[in-house]
């Protein structure tokens, strides 16, 4: 029995019995008098008996409890009422809760044997209350909404930028709308009877800035039913430097030229007239260098676009320059195609190629358009990334070399796209090509956060790559603490409470030009995304956490101090009325 | 008694007559009413009377009923009558007692007759129709159908009056100064003769460089009234009690007014739109004239037309540009000379037709001259006019001294005498005479035919000339010669031959054995010569054309023997066969060369590049292309509106200038498609006013100006991709297994 008994201020276990001993020796010494007298001893263990009742009032003793039937029924969102009530059969006693965000589940001297979630679950902040609890995760139905949503939050001017998602049992006749920031719709479509349906909405980004776009659900006569905000930084196009080396001058490199100098990149173009004849054009450049091929200035470059006749006419120093450019400062290089390109084998640039007697080809990106091209395609070796596809074929490719990447295409001719009218598929042929083979930027601060919204009141938590030494992020004057990944150096973690709804920051004190914008919401816009979150989140916790067994289940239950208090009294009561009688 | 009878006629008449003057004016009353009820116009409804009168009349004709008319009416309706109303109307003496006893009787008859009968009319029908338009007229007016088709049957004054509307909403509790007067007036310029033109409604049409005054006029005393115009704004002028401003019109564009009252408070007005068209250019028809016209030199040489130009504001002068050209190559002369019309241009006509005769032999011009011409014409412009220019017309006389170079067949040189017909022509020529033979006499068609056959012959001759023969006569001759040489070395009457020391012959002194003929036979060389002389180893064609050129001389040969005998008819089958070797030798002497590209000869590798560089300099090209973004302020101002829409933030200096230099951008725009924009540039005016400036406003003007900027290129742009160390010693990883 004893060893069910625990106090539960048991920290000041010493000084209460000190202080009890102390005060009784105090008053066995006052009763010092009646010294071999029955009274004496009689008095003395009264009050021996008082003190040690004042102490335990102090020492909250606790009773151990081992009756094993308590179980608990934690019900949140979206939980339902058939799970709920097979479980009271089950379960006689079963105890039920509704579940309050950001709250205690249960008194922390209550603890469950066994726990079970109805409905979407706990919020992943509240998960950590079940650590040490033996859990079950029930879940409930699945909500009705969309379900899964990606688009890129961070984009660029005239890119298009992509909304797709799940709708999860769709009301026929229902349609989703994509509305830019002015409530104008950029593109729709219309929901279907199917379990679930999958959409993608798409726009092209005209004007920089931090917008709130909307995803617009109406029904057949156009009420509003839902409105979810879409909030999308947009940033400007960023110039690229370019560097043209051709061994005569072709159309296709005076096309592209044209259209990369109109588009405001800096191009530099050395075709060669003659042996060691050169023609240098510079297109919106300020200094004019001449090319010799050193790692220092192939540095200012982003991409190089060569053929092959100047490639392998390279000597071996430029052509260690190149490699290592490429290698270690990313430095993207595009090999013009030619018939020869096809036949090389076993160089450092060469590709595996296969030969396709198709002598044109239709773009994914713009399927109803041929284009000519030469007779290969490339062979699908692990190594090489897509860039332009025909269906299974890659058409324009990538491989990397250190941080850097070498491509080329089969296209033959790209230009007789802009003697067609085409103008726009040239462009778009051209800007994806050149996009992904270029030298990428490394920035110095990158914010990155796998949750695209906020929600008011809730962890927000964000990425920061930095490669300054020990970062310092601030919201709205106050020090966010972020944490060191153990693995990555240069990768920080934090988590922030957004107090208000809208664009928010966070900020990097040492350089505050590198903002970070998020965007908060209100627990009322995408609850069906969220509570899909939920469900994930919970099913992962739940799900990897083996049920806890624990081997100390029973509760403990405080003896009433009142007890205590009515045998103090009464002893104490003793002790003044003794001497009166 | 006769004359009784007669009044009732002339009565019956006039009854008839008023009939049908009723019938007509039914027709008038009920179209003038219905117009009345449509048009609301008396004016209109009085014309409508007296136009469907008109047309009634002419129709129904009132007025043709005569006395005369009404008898045989009468005659033929009645039958008592016995067809002698005539009677009546003839006077009482000059009839037979017969005549008389009837005029009497049928007098009483028709008295009795003339009630029971009515005048022939339509009365009913036309008071049928005439109910008919009334009730419509009352229908359509009170349903008020016309106003559908009629857009403004009121002009409403107070629709054009400016609106001025208070930029603080709060001021608007007190009491707005009211406006009392608004004129724009336009002035033309001068030479357009436009008289100048007074209005209240502030939309302007009006020709660039026109003269243009506001004139505005407040009930109360008001302060700074400015005109906003784009970009600028103008200071209005107070002068008595109204405030002016005077501008040039220069382009299109959109304004308003804005003032402040004495308690401050601005108003600003609705946007008005200047719409600025300009002086076209005078344009220029000619008629009856093509655009080459070309005379031989014994023609009339006159060129004649008509030109119409038409001016929106008159024609202020005309004249045609003449330029003769003479000779030709480096020898050319050029004159030129400006030419009036025959009929005098009417300064400021807006459509003047005008006619000119251009004869050639007053410009000084020859066989082979060419004379330009076009037409120039200016309008009144100021300050400078418009010119307009018609097509250049031709006229040439022709020059027929000039020798026109041509080649026959296949030969590269012009060996054709003038003479000269070719087998074709001469198939063409018998064919002819054949055809002709019966309208000719027997002396032209023999004579004809003969001609021919000596054209046959020299055809002959001519293609024989290829075989290597000289000519016939030659060869007569050569003949000729020989015989008389013949006759000469062996004449046996020649009575000097036995003294004579002949020298001019060949072998003189007989030296030698005479084997001339006997060595010719065999000389050695004689395969190896090249021997044109005889016609039999001339070798101009080979074997087979020789066979083929001879077989064309017999047939030649035949034709001419035909032609000779005056039988043209059989000539003609051997003239086709000689056309077809003719034909066929042609075409074998052709040579067909292969048409190939351009096969360089091989270059070594070894010489390649291998030229002197020193000329050849390294060559740089600077340029900057960029194409500047497209409405960079509409652009900064949408991202203004996104803040203003969600925080309340306060407006600044920058974010109105922002919005002023978008709302410049987006007016350009406006201009060419106001329907789309104009909505947007007004609610901007507002913004930058401070008259509207709510979450609604910014939202629609946010919308229209994102509608305006275009779609944006494709362009590549610089991504990011973050580096660190983790996914460097990936990549090395892989690129050392990938070896």
């Amino acid at each position: 029995m004893i060893d069910k008994i625990f106090f539960i201020n048991h920290q000041w276990l010493w000084q209460t019995v000190i202080t009890t001993l102390c005060i009784w020796l105090v008053f066995i010494w006052k009763e010092r008098t009646k010294l071999r007298k029955k009274s004496f001893y009689v008095n003395c263990t009264i009050s021996l008996i008082a003190l040690l009742s004042l102490a335990l009032i102090a020492l909250k003793p606790s009773v151990k409890n081992s009756s094993t039937s308590f179980k608990l029924a934690i019900i949140t969102n979206g939980y339902n009422n058939v799970q709920l009530d097979s479980l009271k059969k089950v379960y006689k006693k079963l105890t039920v809760y509704s579940y309050k965000e950001n709250q205690a589940l249960f008194p922390s001297y209550k603890h469950p044997e066994t726990l079970f979630i109805l409905g979407d679950g706990l919020q992943p902040y509240d998960l950590w209350q079940l650590d040490a609890i033996n859990t079950i995760y029930i879940g409930g139905d699945a909500p009705k909404g969309i379900s899964h949503f990606a688009y890129n939050t961070q984009n660029t001017v005239g890119n298009k930028a992509l909304f797709s998602g799940k709708y999860v049992r769709p009301i026929k006749g229902h349609k989703l709308l994509l509305e830019d920031p002015a409530g104008k719709a950029l593109d729709s479509i219309i929901l279907n009877n199917d379990d679930s349906q999958e959409f993608q909405l798409s726009t092209n980004l005209k004007v920089k800035g931090a917008f709130v776009y909307q995803l617009v659900e109406k029904d057949s006569v156009d009420n509003i039913i839902k409105k979810d905000p879409l909030p999308l930084t947009i940033k400007e196009k960023q110039p690229l430097h370019f560097l043209i080396v051709n061994a005569s001058p072709s159309f296709e490199t005076k096309y592209l030229k044209n259209y990369l100098a109109e588009a405001g990149h800096k191009v530099l173009v050395r075709s060669r007239l003659t042996k060691d004849r050169y023609k240098y054009e510079y297109f919106n450049m300020e200094n004019k260098p001449t090319i010799r091929f050193t790692q220092e200035e192939l540095k200012t470059f982003d991409i190089v676009i060569i053929d092959l006749l100047s490639l392998t006419g390279l000597s071996n120093n430029a052509k260690n320059a190149f490699e290592t450019s490429i290698k270690a400062d990313g430095l993207g290089v595009f090999i013009q195609p030619e018939s020869n390109l096809f036949n090389s084998r076993s160089r450092w640039y060469s590709f595996n190629f296969i030969s396709n007697t198709k002598n044109t080809t239709s773009l994914e990106i713009s399927p109803k358009n041929t284009i000519s091209k030469f007779p290969f395609v490339f062979k699908n070796d692990i190594s090489v990334e897509s860039v332009l596809n025909d269906n299974s074929n890659i058409i324009s490719g990538y491989k990397r070399v250190g941080i850097g990447r070498i491509g080329t295409s089969v296209l033959k001719n790209t230009f007789e796209l802009q003697l067609k009218g085409k103008t726009e598929i040239y462009k778009q042929l051209w800007a994806i090509t050149i996009e992904s083979i270029g030298k990428k930027e490394t920035p110095i601060i990158e914010w990155n956060s796998n949750l695209k919204i906020a929600y008011v009141n809730e962890p927000f938590s964000f990425e920061l790559r930095a490669t300054i030494e020990n970062p310092i992020v601030t919201t709205k004057n106050y020090q966010i603490p972020i944490k060191r990944d153990i693995d990555i150096k240069d990768l920080w973690k934090g988590v922030t409470y957004p107090k208000s709804t809208g664009w928010n920051i966070l900020q990097n004190n040492q350089d505050t030009t590198k903002i970070f914008k998020f965007y908060t919401i209100n627990n009322s816009h995408w609850q069906t995304l969220k509570a899909n979150n939920t469900i994930k989140s919970n099913k992962r916790y739940f799900g990897t956490n083996k049920p806890y067994v624990d081997t100390n289940n029973s509760t403990s239950k405080p003896i009433n101090p009142l007890w205590f208090f009515i045998i103090f009294v009464l002893n104490l009561g003793y002790l003044w009325l003794v001497p009166k009688l | 008694m006769s004359t009784k009878g007669k009044d009732i006629l002339i009565k019956f008449t006039k009854q008839w007559r008023l009939t049908l003057g009723l019938e007509v004016f039914l027709y008038s009353l009920g179209a003038s009413i219905c117009v009345c009820f449509l048009s609301h116009s008396f004016i209109l409804s009085f014309i409508a009377f007296v136009l469907i009168g008109g047309i009634a009349s002419f129709v129904v004709k009132p007025w043709k009923p005569n006395i005369k008319s009404s008898s045989s009416f009468l005659d033929n309706q009645i039958d008592s009558l016995e067809y002698s109303t005539g009677l009546l109307l003839l006077p009482w003496n000059g009839h037979s007692s017969l005549a008389k006893l009837q005029q009497l009787k049928i007098s009483k008859k028709v008295k009795e007759a003339v009630k029971e009968i009515k005048p022939p009319h339509h009365l009913k029908r036309a008071s049928i129709f005439t109910l008919l338009l009334i009730g419509l007229g009352f229908v359509l007016n009170q349903f008020s159908i016309v106003d559908y088709f009629n857009s403004s049957p009121k002009p409403e004054t107070n629709g054009d009056s400016i609106i001025f509307k208070a930029n603080d909403s709060i001021s608007n509790l007190g009491e707005a100064p009211k406006l009392v007067e608004q004129w724009v007036t336009i002035r033309y310029p001068q030479y357009t003769n436009i008289p100048v033109q007074r209005a209240s409604k502030m939309d302007i049409k009006a020709l660039e460089s026109s003269q243009l005054n506001w004139e505005i006029q407040f009930d109360s005393q008001i302060d700074n009234v400015v005109m906003q115009n784009m970009d600028n704004e103008y200071q209005m002028r107070l002068n008595k009690a109204s405030y002016i401003w005077n501008t040039t019109l220069s382009n299109s564009g959109f304004y308003n007014f804005k003032f402040e009252d004495l308690q401050g408070n601005s108003y600003s007005s609705d946007l008005y739109a200047i719409e600025v068209f300009k002086d076209a250019a005078p344009t220029i028809k000619l008629q009856g004239l093509n655009q080459f016209t070309s005379f031989n030199y014994d023609e009339n040489k006159i060129v004649e037309f008509k030109t119409t130009i038409v001016d929106d504001f008159g024609v202020a002068d005309a004249y045609i540009i003449a330029t003769v050209s003479k000779g030709s190559g480096e020898s050319v002369k050029f004159r030129e000379e400006k030419l009036n019309f025959d009929n005098s241009l009417k300064k400021g006509a807006k459509d003047t037709t005008l006619s000119k005769k251009i004869n050639l032999d007053n410009m000084n011009m020859e066989p082979g001259d060419e004379l330009y011409f076009y037409i120039e014409a200016k309008d009144f412009k100021t300050p400078k006019s418009n010119t307009a220019r018609s097509e250049t017309y031709f006229a040439v006389i022709r020059d027929t001294t000039s020798y026109e170079f041509g080649v026959e067949g296949t030969l590269g040189v012009d060996r054709m005498p003038d003479y000269f017909r070719s087998q074709r022509q001469l198939i063409i020529d018998t064919e002819r005479l054949i055809e002709n033979k019966k309208t000719l006499t027997k002396e032209d068609f023999n004579f004809t035919s003969n001609e021919l056959g000596f054209d046959q012959k020299s055809l002959r001759l001519k293609y024989g000339a290829f075989m290597g023969e000289e000519s016939e006569m030659a060869i007569a001759n050569q003949e000729n010669a020989e015989f008389a040489q013949h006759e000469i070395e062996y004449d046996p009457n020649d009575p000097l031959a036995g003294y004579k020391h002949d020298h001019d012959s060949e072998n003189e002194h007989n030296l030698v054995e005479d084997k001339t003929a006997k060595k010719e036979a065999d000389n050695p060389l004689e395969e190896y010569m090249h021997n044109h002389d005889d016609p039999e180893k001339a070798t101009l064609f080979e074997e087979s054309l020789r066979i083929k050129l001879k077989k064309a001389l017999n047939e030649m040969w035949d034709a001419e023997l035909y032609l000779r005998l005056y039988e043209p008819e059989k000539s003609l089958q051997y003239q086709y066969k000689a056309l077809k070797y003719i034909q066929e030798i042609k075409n074998s002497a052709r040579i067909y060369v292969h048409r190939i590209g351009f096969d360089p000869p091989p270059i070594k590798e070894d010489k390649r590049l291998t030229g002197k560089l020193e000329e050849v300099k390294s060559f740089r090209k600077n340029e900057t292309i960029t194409q500047e973004e497209l409405f960079p302020f509409m652009r900064l101002a949408i991202l203004e509106l996104e803040d203003f829409k969600t925080n309340n933030t306060l407006f600044t200096e920058e974010s109105i200038k922002v919005f002023e230099k978008a709302g410049n951008e987006l007016s350009a725009l406006a201009v060419e498609f106001p329907s789309k924009y104009l909505t947007t540039l007004q609610q901007l005016r507002w913004i930058i006013d401070g008259s509207q400036r709510n979450k609604e406003t910014f939202v629609e003007v946010q919308k229209g100006l994102l509608m305006a900027i275009p779609r944006p290129n494709n362009n590549p742009s610089k991504t990011t991709s973050p580096v660190n160390e983790i996914n460097q010693l990936l990549l090395k990883e892989l690129d050392i297994h990938d070896r």
